[in-house]
């Protein structure tokens, strides 16, 4: 049976669509078959991420027009060819398509792939629940900050009224420097408010950006950043591995070692 | 380097800097919106039930309405409201389970229903007891007024120190002159004033609202 996953958030910006690219292209190495959807109809932004934006032909409403076969819309990344991307389409409002026929491509695309992953738009309005309609399982993605976590928690007691369950949560942009100065709330924290289970942590890491800006996903990098490790781990406990939280703690280049070599103790 | 490292050091060892325990406050509002959040209930329904609870409550003991507390926490997600009533004592006059409460008057309710007819008397004088008490002590009542630069003789020990010292040290100096004039009368008096007080804001109301209490404390006497 295929696993249908919505990653989501409430909030913009906090990294769901680096989350879908990332843990997609992390699942599709790993040898699954793995859709990724565009569910932000009119922002969509899955096809830059990926470097697949010059090859988009025909969209999911062209799908649902009749205009084309889904097949034809998917685009096959060549790369990894485990992958595909059905992409949004720009130029219509989110409210173009209904939660029915996000239930009818997603079934479809079921027929062929064991992972699909929906990328989830900001809010909760129709672009949310277009995008949950069809899920199985939820991806919260969510920063260690305060608006965050509470649009978490939203989505969370929604996905809960829509039946959704298996609901587990990623931290993105963590900063372990900031946390142990107590400027930033811990991964403990923010688990312990939302209660849910913890898949992964992901630290902010500025070739995040890097990757966004060549269209190449992290977890494709030779030598794999932080952030890299860190997505492929996801991907790993997605499909059942039990792998250990990557020890962020920070390099300790802080007060201690500064003191320590202001001394001249050498660490 | 050194510079950074000694205001390192200043901010560790004293947990100065700008943000001394930002995450402890960031987590603190958190739970505190999300409990709402999650509850789903609007500040009026909520402030309704409170009300409406303290009324309950206060047909029953005397509540210590200076310290009470009420806090929605939210743990697995799953919200409590959480109310912390401590009582002064129990009320000295039975008043039934049954009886409707509306919480805007709920103290008006408890005196129209007071129900031993033998009390009408002894309740005259209370109130006018009240009233006497009510004059002495209403110039230094720390909760019916703001302005209190006319405090008398008690408060000018504490002096004129920081704003918010002082404003602790006149409604200390306030609550000792109560207490001095208390002695005589019954301790039941300040509780009264109090409940209504925090009850409802402070109104012009509150002398009359004050009554039942005196009722109360005129039980009290006719039972000894
Ligand atoms: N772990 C990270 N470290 C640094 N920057 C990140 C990280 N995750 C996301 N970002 C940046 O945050 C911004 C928003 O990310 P995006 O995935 O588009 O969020 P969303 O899809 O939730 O709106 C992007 O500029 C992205 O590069
Ligand atoms: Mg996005």
């Amino acid at each position: 049976m295929s696993r249908i996953i919505v990653m989501t958030s409430g909030k913009g910006g906090v990294g769901k669509t680096t989350c879908t690219a990332n843990l997609g292209m992390a699942l599709a190495k790993a040898g699954q078959r793995v859709a990724v959807v565009d569910a932000d109809f009119g922002l969509r932004n899955l096809d830059l991420l990926l470097g697949l934006e010059n090859r988009i032909v025909y969209t999911a409403l062209d799908v649902l027009a009749g205009e084309c076969r889904l097949d034809q819309a998917l685009v096959k990344d060549k790369r990894q060819p485990n992958l595909a991307l059905l992409p949004a389409a720009q130029n219509r409002s989110k409210e173009s398509i209904k939660p029915e026929q996000m239930k009818r491509l997603i079934k479809a695309l079921t027929k062929v792939y064991n992972f699909i992953l929906i990328d989830s738009p900001a809010g909760i309005e129709m672009g949310f629940r277009n995008s949950i309609a069809a899920a199985r399982e939820a991806i919260i993605v969510t920063t260690p900050e305060i608006s965050a976590v509470r649009d978490a928690d939203r989505v969370i007691g929604l996905l809960e009224a829509n039946d959704i369950k298996a609901v587990r949560l990623v931290i993105n942009r963590l900063r372990p420097a900031m946390v142990a100065a107590e400027q930033m709330m811990s991964v403990k924290d923010v688990q312990g408010i939302l209660s849910i289970p913890l898949l992964g942590v992901i630290p902010d890491d500025e070739q995040v950006i890097v990757s966004t800006n060549k269209g190449e996903p992290l977890v494709l990098d030779e030598k794999l950043s932080k952030a890299g490790i860190a997505f492929t781990n996801v991907s790993q406990r997605l499909q059942g591995e039990k792998v250990p939280l990557m020890d962020l703690s920070i390099p300790q280049d802080n007060f201690f070692t500064r003191l320590k070599r202001l001394f001249g103790v050498s660490s | 380097m050194a510079i950074p490292i000694i205001s390192d050091l200043l901010e560790r060892l004293f947990g100065s800097g700008e943000d001394p325990h930002s995450r402890d406050d960031v987590k603190r509002r958190l739970q505190i919106v999300l409990a709402h959040d999650r509850l789903a209930l609007d500040p009026q329904t909520l402030e309704m039930m409170r009300q409406e609870i303290i009324a309950v409550v206060s047909r029953y003991v005397e509540v210590d309405f200076e310290s009470l507390e009420f806090s929605l926490a939210t743990n697995e997600r799953v919200t409590a409201l959480t109310a912390n009533l401590p009582i002064r004592r129990i009320r000295p006059l039975g008043r039934g389970p049954d009886q409707p409460i509306m919480p805007e008057q709920e103290v008006e309710k408890i005196e129209l229903a007071s129900p031993a007819e033998a009390l009408a008397l002894d309740a005259q004088d209370a109130e006018a007891a009240l009233r006497r008490f009510e004059a002495n002590t209403r110039d230094a009542h720390p909760y019916l007024d703001i302005d209190r630069s006319g405090l008398d003789e008690d408060e000018d020990e504490s002096g004129t120190t920081g704003t918010n010292n002082s404003v602790l040290a006149e409604a200390e100096a306030a609550t000792s002159t109560d207490l001095a004039v208390g002695e005589s009368v019954d301790d039941s008096f300040r509780a009264s004033d109090d409940s209504v007080a925090l009850l409802e804001e402070p109104t012009p109301e509150i002398p009359d609202m004050s009554i039942p209490e005196a009722s109360a404390h005129a039980k009290m006497q006719s039972d000894k």
